[in-house]
């Protein structure tokens, strides 16, 4: 009998990853032991140190490829610039939470490790080059998720976020497992290059078939919920309503990026099944920027609008996927982060406006805000230009470059919903600007601003008008980053 | 060196930023301006000794700061240059320019606004040289729309009178029409040419065509329908003398500047005589290979001149208001300009440009000192007899009459001279007894108003008319010097003027003409010596209400001129009537019940969309679960079903 071979493994391929993981426990147990109470910041400083040595470390990777552990794990630019963009998110939501969870006092240090948990099953998703490895990612990713939701315990809204998202996020797992079984029962393989290899020997036989297109949708299905395409997005609202709201924003850029960014892998990898890929994700994107801005348009609960208006922003960036062997993959990117930085930004401001035992969530409560807060006012404003995509930001650059690579790939119709339901997400957007600049305060609401939040907002700030001012060295080292992709 | 030609325009550039950000009080911001102003002014100086060092053919300084706009075909350098043509305009705004900022000091005194009045006037002064100084028509346009809006800032600057915001307004309406044919031509020259450079220039070691030396490319090219083919030079040509008309106050769209004088008197004597009003003039002599290149264009060029020139000039004999007399003289003073465009005298054009800067300027700061020593009287019927309370201003004001009435050796005469000579030896018989007429009602419509101003007695006693300040006098007196030796630069023996200009306009000197000369003079003194006479021995009957003296010659003929010919009425009529009519229509109906009712039912439509959305987000599980599940068996459905 052979001896059992163990494939050789690179570890250098997994540094980031590796020092987020190992970071975050070491600093659980860091944090039982050596940070008192009530000084749980320190834990957090701790951990965004972590988040920026992983960054890093990813530097000496830019030049490396390869992959290891029998290829389920991959390690490119595309990768790497992923995994760039969920730190700089990560340490973002740290930022804003530094201040927030005492003032709601919910302050526990497992957050900060929690987050960088989750930030490691982003970046494991990121570099999956297998399903395997990919469910691993969603699952490390999802089951730390489904704690922060609840992380504000005595409060029943978080609670009840929390059971929600765990009931419906079990379900559409199951889904996504059972998917990856029938694939594996039709091809024999869970790798993506296997999968590829074996639609590569057409025709097969018909029973195989129907298992492979019937595990396909099933994955499918299970990204969908992930990302909350219409009509897997139900949870969304509530989620985001009832979970602290640096979760909420870090849910709404994290998880939505990591599980497009896997989807967009899926898709380039096997090509071969672009054609029966392609309708089902036209009909979802379509529903999507549909439903999501309509859902975003009667809403006068900011924190919920944000919601839906992450679900229309998801619709756009799956454009992007659909023609990703042309220019998509690039626009994909660039949209990604501009998203992240520009979402985080609005989080922020509406964090600030947060006061402990009552959420001003409502519209109403950003009414004047620019008599009050001129600064804050401005920079709300700013991010909400770009997020209904008006120049000179970072969302119009985003749009621009999405739309102009789905309508050179063919998708003009899309196109044309994507334009017009953005016009409709410019109503929503512009109404909180008209309410901070044209209207008096209804009731007095306090702003509190703390170092942690003035800085998060600034950095989305600046990096929102820059990548909408002066977009062109981000794309050259998007359009470098794809380069291993083979996009 | 090349850089030095930068601080000329960067200067009062520095000034305007500083009277926005920095200085709060009058006396700093009037100092810090004027200062600005004079250094430029002898950095100007400084460059130009420099520029006549070099020899007669590399008179031409060019400096490129940086790629302006830089897109695949289009490429502008953010460039500007010294040549012969642009180093005597600059002479003029700066020169010129610094003595009104000096004389706005003691006008200005005690305005509340005075420092936004002087941040305004170092912007005018900044954006006139990019105008003159522009190495392609990019810059110069970015000149062009940012002395207009100087001059719209300006003439409202006391916008609580409702007059001064109309005549602002209707001053920036008229000039984009105009603005409307530059770009259309810019974008022909573009079009034609692929370049928007003057001349050759080089940028970062590539060398970039100018379409100035390329005209001969595109003779005999044409444009348009089949049955109406258009010269191409002609139709660029064209666009740019619309342009030129509305800048340069041009029939037919001259009655914005009348209007303009709303604005602060040494405004009026800046902008709106010496300076800006100039920048068609300039901008057809630097193209004046394009304009050469279409005979039809030139003599468009010179009839709207010379009608110009006659309308605006029997439109000055019969206004009661001083400044408005001014303001048609100098309307018509820029259609002998134009008209000299027209024949290809540009020389002659750019020497009546520089003599009229200076003896208009002198006239407008004259009047202005008129007005504040009579406490903003301009009614003349209120005025005479007042070369007893203000002798400086009084004499002054008679050099600044009789130099654009053209009396001998003032420097009107001899720049009006060499255009009247001109048209005489081309054989323009028809223009040049226009012009002539122009002249002699030039000469009238001056001594009208020295009389009704200075001679007999004051009408009106209710203010007691004093002499202004040094700081205003001083200016005057500058002008008036400059006023009776500025012809000097171009006279018929010397002609100066035509050999500086020579490497920019190759033209030969003009022939002086004797007869013609002693003509004009003894018609000029006849004509001012007229006016003169009826309204010294008519100075008491005149009064406010009451009829003109020569109403009794020409009848009803005078209503007809004080009303300049009935253009705004007429304008009224046909354009802005109809127009507010066509306004009102969409206002009042097409939007409320088109447009609103569209866009409000989209919007509604949308709103209850939305609210479908909502209602199925019940906040149960299990409601999320079965659409969740409901979505998995269309998916599968189709797929299984569909896709194979």
């Amino acid at each position: 009998m052979e001896s059992l071979q163990i494939p050789p493994v690179d570890l250098r391929l997994l540094t980031p990853l590796l020092i987020v993981v190992g970071w975050a426990g070491a600093l659980l147990l860091i944090d039982v032991f050596f940070v008192p109470d009530g000084r749980k910041k320190i834990t957090g400083y701790l951990a965004i140190a972590g988040l920026a040595v992983a960054g890093l470390a990813g530097i000496p990777l830019w030049n490396l490829s390869g992959s290891t552990f029998s290829g389920m794990l991959v390690l490119d630019r595309y990768s790497l610039a992923l995994t760039w963009i969920f730190l700089i998110a990560g340490a973002l939501s740290i930022a804003v939470a530094l201040d927030y969870l005492p003032r709601h006092a919910i302050e526990q240090g497992e957050y900060y490790p929690l987050i960088m948990f989750a930030v490691g099953g982003m970046i494991l998703m990121a570099q999956s080059a297998d399903l395997i490895t990919l469910f691993l990612g969603i699952e490390l990713l999802s089951i730390t998720l489904y704690i922060l939701t609840g992380f504000a315990y005595p409060r029943v809204a978080s609670e009840e976020a929390g059971m929600k998202y765990l009931v419906l996020g079990a379900f559409a797992a199951g889904f996504f497992v059972y998917g990856i079984a029938l694939i594996f029962g039709a091809t024999g393989a869970t790798s993506l290059a296997g999968i590829a290899a074996y639609l590569g020997r057409q025709p097969f036989a018909p029973q195989e078939e129907t298992l492979f297109l019937a595990g396909a949708s099933l994955v499918l299905i299970g990204f969908s919920f992930k990302i909350a395409l219409v009509p897997f997005h139900m949870w969304t609202p509530d989620v985001y309503e009832g979970s602290p709201t640096p979760v909420a924003a870090f849910m709404s850029v994290g998880t939505k990026g990591a599980a497009l960014a896997a989807l967009l892998r899926v898709t380039l990898a096997l090509e071969e099944a672009q054609t029966f890929w392609l309708p089902i994700l036209a009909v979802l994107a379509a529903a999507t920027m549909i439903l999501g801005n309509l859902g975003a348009l009667g809403q006068s609960n900011l924190k919920r609008m944000l919601a839906y208006s992450s679900i229309g922003h998801a619709g756009y960036i799956l454009l992007g996927i659909m023609v990703a062997a042309e220019r998509g993959a690039e626009a994909f990117l660039f949209y990604i982060l501009a998203y992240t930085l520009t979402n985080l930004g609005a989080f922020g401001v509406l964090i600030a406006l947060e006061q402990r035992g009552e959420a001003a969530w409502s519209i109403d409560d950003f009414a004047g805000l620019y008599q009050r807060r001129p600064l804050l006012a401005v920079a709300m404003a700013l991010f909400m230009f770009s997020l209904a995509g008006v120049p000179p930001t970072a969302g119009f650059m985003g749009k621009f470059f999405i739309f102009t690579a789905a309508y050179a790939g063919g998708l003009g119709w899309l196109v044309l919903i994507g334009v017009l339901t953005s016009a409709i997400a410019a109503y929503y957007y512009l109404r909180v600007v008209v309410k901070m600049f044209m209207q008096e305060p209804v009731r007095e609401v306090r702003p509190e601003l703390t170092r942690g939040l003035n800085t998060e907002i600034l950095i989305a700030g600046v990096a929102t008008l820059i990548l909408g001012l002066l977009p062109t060295p981000i794309v050259l080292l998007v359009e470098r980053s794809l380069v291993a992709l083979g996009g | 060196m090349e850089w030095l030609i930068w601080l000329i325009p960067l200067l009062p550039f520095i000034g305007f930023v500083l009277n926005v950000f920095v200085i709060r009080r009058e006396r700093a911001a009037g100092l810090v301006a004027s200062g600005l102003v004079v250094a430029s002014f002898v950095v100007a100086v400084l460059a130009i000794a420099a520029l006549s060092g070099l020899p007669e053919e590399e008179r031409r300084i060019m400096s490129v700061s940086w790629h302006w706009i830089n897109t695949g075909a289009l490429q502008v350098p953010f460039g500007i240059m010294l040549d012969p043509l642009t180093a005597v305009m600059v002479l003029l705004v700066t020169g010129v320019g610094a003595l009104i900022h000096v004389y706005s000091i003691g006008y200005m005194h005690g305005d509340p606004r005075v420092v936004r009045y002087f941040a305004y006037l170092n912007l005018f002064i900044t954006m006139m040289l990019f105008l003159v100084m522009g190495n392609n028509m990019l810059i110069l346009f970015l000149g062009w729309e940012g002395v207009g809006l100087c001059s719209f800032l300006l003439i409202g600057f006391w916008f609580e009178r409702a007059e001064a915001s109309d005549a602002a307004v209707k001053a920036f309406v008229v000039n984009r029409i105009g603005d409307a044919a530059f770009i259309l031509g810019m974008l022909a020259i573009y079009a034609s040419f692929g370049t928007l450079n003057f001349y050759e220039v080089s940028v970062g070691g590539q060398v970039q065509p100018g379409f100035l030396e390329r005209v001969p490319e595109i003779i005999g090219q044409t444009i348009g329908p089949v049955w109406q083919p258009i010269a191409l030079t002609t139709a660029i040509s064209f666009l740019l003398l619309i342009g030129a008309t509305g800048k340069s106050a041009q029939f037919p769209l001259f009655v914005w500047l009348p209007d303009a004088m709303a604005g602060p008197t040494p405004v009026s004597a800046l902008i709106h005589a010496a300076t800006m009003v100039t920048g068609g003039v300039y901008m057809m002599t630097r193209n004046e290979a394009l304009f050469a290149a279409s005979p039809t264009t030139q003599s468009w060029v010179l009839w709207i001149g010379v009608l110009t020139a006659f309308i605006a000039g029997t439109s000055a004999i019969a206004q009661w208001d001083i400044k408005r007399v001014l303001a048609y003289s100098t309307v018509s003073q820029l259609g002998f300009m134009v008209a000299a465009c027209g024949m290809g005298a540009y020389v002659a054009a750019i020497f009546h440009l520089l003599t009229h800067g200076i003896f208009k300027a002198l006239l407008f700061l004259g009047a202005g000192s008129v007005i504040h020593g009579t406490h903003e009287t301009q009614d003349m019927r209120k005025m005479g007899g007042l070369r007893h309370a203000m002798p400086t201003t009084y004499w002054t004001y008679l050099v600044g009459a009789g130099a654009l009435a053209g009396i001998v050796p003032l420097a009107g005469f001899w720049s009006k001279d060499e255009i009247l000579a001109h048209a005489l030896s081309h054989d323009h018989w028809p223009q040049l007894i226009i012009l002539f007429l122009t002249s002699l009602i030039t000469a009238f419509y001056m001594g009208r108003q020295v009389a009704l101003i200075f001679f007999g007695q004051q009408r009106d006693s209710h203010y007691h008319a004093h002499e202004s300040g040094r700081v205003m006098t001083v200016p005057l007196i500058a002008l008036a010097i400059g006023a009776i030796i500025g012809g000097a630069i171009n006279l018929p023996w010397g002609h100066w003027l035509t050999d500086w200009l020579k490497p920019v306009l190759h033209e030969e000197a003009g022939k002086f003409n004797l007869a013609l000369a002693l003509i004009a003079t003894a018609g000029a003194v006849g004509a001012s010596y007229l006016g003169w006479w009826i309204y010294t021995r008519n100075a008491a009957k005149i009064k406010v209400g009451g009829k003109d003296p020569a109403y009794r010659y020409s009848g009803d003929i005078w209503d007809g001129l004080e009303e300049a010919w009935y253009f705004d009425r007429l304008y009224r009529r046909i354009i802005v009537r109809p127009f507010q009519r066509l306004g009102s229509f969409l206002a009042s109906v097409f939007d409320p019940q088109g447009i609103d009712g569209l866009v409000l039912g989209v919007g509604v439509l949308f709103g209850q969309a939305g609210e479908q959305v909502r209602r199925f987000q019940s906040g149960y599980v299990r409601t999320y679960a079965l659409i969740f599940t409901a979505g998995v068996v269309i998916v599968l459905g189709f797929v299984l079903l569909f896709t194979r």
